[in-house]
């Protein structure tokens, strides 16, 4: 019993840890993929929530391109483009 | 579903942040990971949710049967009629078709043809990696190695958790199920270990196996007549690498995905591409695979007990099942053989009595012991064992046999230009090949230093990592190799 109490306090530490990095990991993600969520948002069928989705989604990527993340994934893709297709 | 796209973060989210707050109330516990399982499985088609619950059943009500009986009769008609059970449910998603189109030809050819009930059958994900958990279940109850699981909840569970479910490892319910009777424990090794492992799988399938296949090896075996010697030979090289990334890589992520919802599997490689023999690649390949074929093939069939030649069987008949486990195809079939032909021949070899010096006049000693290889013959062996194994790779990637021969007519005489052969790609796959020769346990280590810095760190690790193979993978997600299988 008295072992089995730090392992417990232990995977509660870790399994709250772990919730805040997958959600940091989401924020990332969402900037870095701010263009193709726009996309996402369009490909659903039309409902009274797909609209604010869409327009949710377009101004978090207007940001993103304020905030130059959204260049910056563009140049990396450039970047590696050039690297792949060199002779 | 496929692991490294959105949907399956979120789904993962999900199921960590509820699994790990329900751990105290283990059946509720099992049951999420269940249905989290028949979810993951459903998103693909959900009436494969039917097949795989079908075939838990059948596993558990047959493990239940052989454990309650003592007339070894029963037990061992039990034990049959499961097993071929499990396996007539894979044969008919997976080779009705093939063998129906074989016979079909092989009646016209004698001048018999009819018309035979062709069926448009969708092949279930992960069909072959469910059956053979199955099968090794009831086989393992039926041995006595294992006891029935009471409860149908653990078994449908053992048959269906997600990580391995699709395309494995191929978990054994030993290893697996005493993990189930126990609450699982998240300790900080297996939180760094599984962090660092998902990101080496996704690095691997999503930058390396995804370049590789997009502008090299897709191209050259669509139509292999039209490259020359130099793409032809880095295209298979390159295969080489895509299927091990792309195979590997999906291991390494279920086996992290496991470790951070706290149940352990066993490795499922170990850098199959420094193997200094065939034997030796299958000790280091698709691990779960060969010690399946190993323990419940080419043992009940005598193994090497019945003499040379009878082994030498055993070993061809296990890797053509082998190969024909892949897929139905010729083109499997073949390389199994192929791989079966080479295992028999090492095995000719090492077996071969070396004469020694005579120790007196007019004696010659004989021994059969292996001698101890020197650095240049190890070299040579591992390159050889390369080579073979990418002789196979031919034959298990090309459409059909006749691309394979026209793959391998065009390495020697092809006379075309080299096109698609780039510093990237040759780079790629030397990198990558170079990695197999790195210490084995690179990744534990690694865990065992970042287990010694804070969480934040970790966790900086982590999203540096994927937003670095964001950033440098190629456009959209190709599915996994092995699916398919």
């Amino acid at each position: 019993m008295t072992d089995r109490a730090p392992q417990q306090t232990t995977t509660r530490r870790l399994w709250k840890s772990g919730i805040a990095i997958m959600l940091c990991m989401f924020l990332v993600l969402a900037m870095m993929r701010s263009e193709a969520m726009v996309q996402y948002t369009m490909d659903f069928q039309s409902g009274p929530v797909t609209g604010l989705m869409v327009r949710s989604a377009q101004g978090w990527h207007a940001l993103m391109e304020r905030l130059g993340l959204a260049a910056l994934s563009q140049s990396a893709r450039d970047f590696m483009d050039d690297i792949t297709s060199a002779d | 579903m496929l692991f490294p796209t959105l949907e399956f973060a979120i789904f993962f989210f999900v199921v960590f942040t509820v699994a790990w707050a329900i751990r105290d109330r283990a059946t509720l516990h099992k049951w999420l990971l269940l249905t989290a399982s028949y979810v993951f499985y459903g998103a693909w088609d959900w009436r494969f949710c039917l097949l795989l619950f079908t075939s838990s059943a059948i596993n558990y009500a047959a493990g239940r049967v052989i454990e309650s009986s003592s007339a070894e009769t029963t037990r061992k008609w039990t034990v049959a009629i499961a097993a071929a059970a499990n396996l007539s449910i894979l044969g008919f998603f997976k080779y009705y078709g093939f063998f129906i189109e074989q016979l079909a030809d092989g009646l016209e050819r004698i001048g018999l043809e009819r018309d035979l009930p062709f069926l448009e059958i969708i092949l279930p994900v992960g069909i072959s990696f469910f059956t053979f958990q199955g099968i090794s279940y009831i086989v393992d109850v039926y041995r006595k190695e294992i006891h029935a699981s009471r409860s149908a909840l653990d078994v449908f569970l053992y048959i269906s958790f997600f990580p391995q479910l699709v395309a494995g490892p191929i978990v054994r319910a030993a290893h697996f199920m005493p993990q189930l009777d126990r609450q699982p424990q998240l300790t900080r090794n297996a939180f760094s270990f599984g962090i660092l492992l998902v990101l080496l799988g996704l690095f691997k399938k999503m930058v390396i196996a995804n370049y590789l296949a997009t502008l090299l090896v897709d191209e050259v075996f669509f139509d292999p007549t039209a490259y020359g010697r130099i793409d032809l030979l880095f295209a298979v090289y390159g295969y080489a690498v895509q299927i091990y990334c792309d195979f590997s890589g999906y291991s390494d992520i279920a086996i992290g995905i496991a470790a951070l919802l706290g149940y352990r599997f066993n490795a499922n490689f170990n850098q199959p591409y420094r193997a200094a023999s065939v034997q030796d690649f299958w000790r280091r390949w698709h691990i779960s695979l060969s010690q399946w074929l190993r323990d419940y093939l080419y043992k009940p069939m005598g193994g090497s007990r019945g003499g040379t030649l009878r082994t030498y069987r055993n070993l061809l008949v296990t890797m053509l099942l082998g190969g024909l486990w892949h897929g139905a195809a010729w083109t499997f079939i073949v390389w199994g053989a192929l791989h079966g032909v080479v295992l028999a021949i090492e095995r000719a070899l090492r077996n071969r009595p070396a004469v020694q010096e005579p120790a007196s006049a007019g004696a010659a000693a004989v021994t059969s012991q292996v001698r101890p290889a020197n650095a240049a013959t190890r070299i040579f062996n591992v390159l050889l064992t390369f080579h073979i194994v990418c002789l196979g790779w031919i034959f298990f990637r090309s459409a059909d046999i006749d691309s394979a021969f026209s793959y391998l007519s065009g390495l020697v005489f092809s006379t075309e230009e080299t096109m698609l052969m780039t510093p990237f790609l040759a780079t790629l796959i030397g990198l990558s090949l170079a990695a197999q020769f790195t210490p084995p346990d690179s990744i534990a280590r690694a865990a065992g230093v970042l287990e010694r810095r804070s969480m934040a760190f970790t966790g900086c690790i982590l999203i540096l990592g994927i937003v670095l193979i964001e950033l440098v993978s190629p456009p959209g997600v190709a599915p996994f190799i092995y699916f398919q299988f």
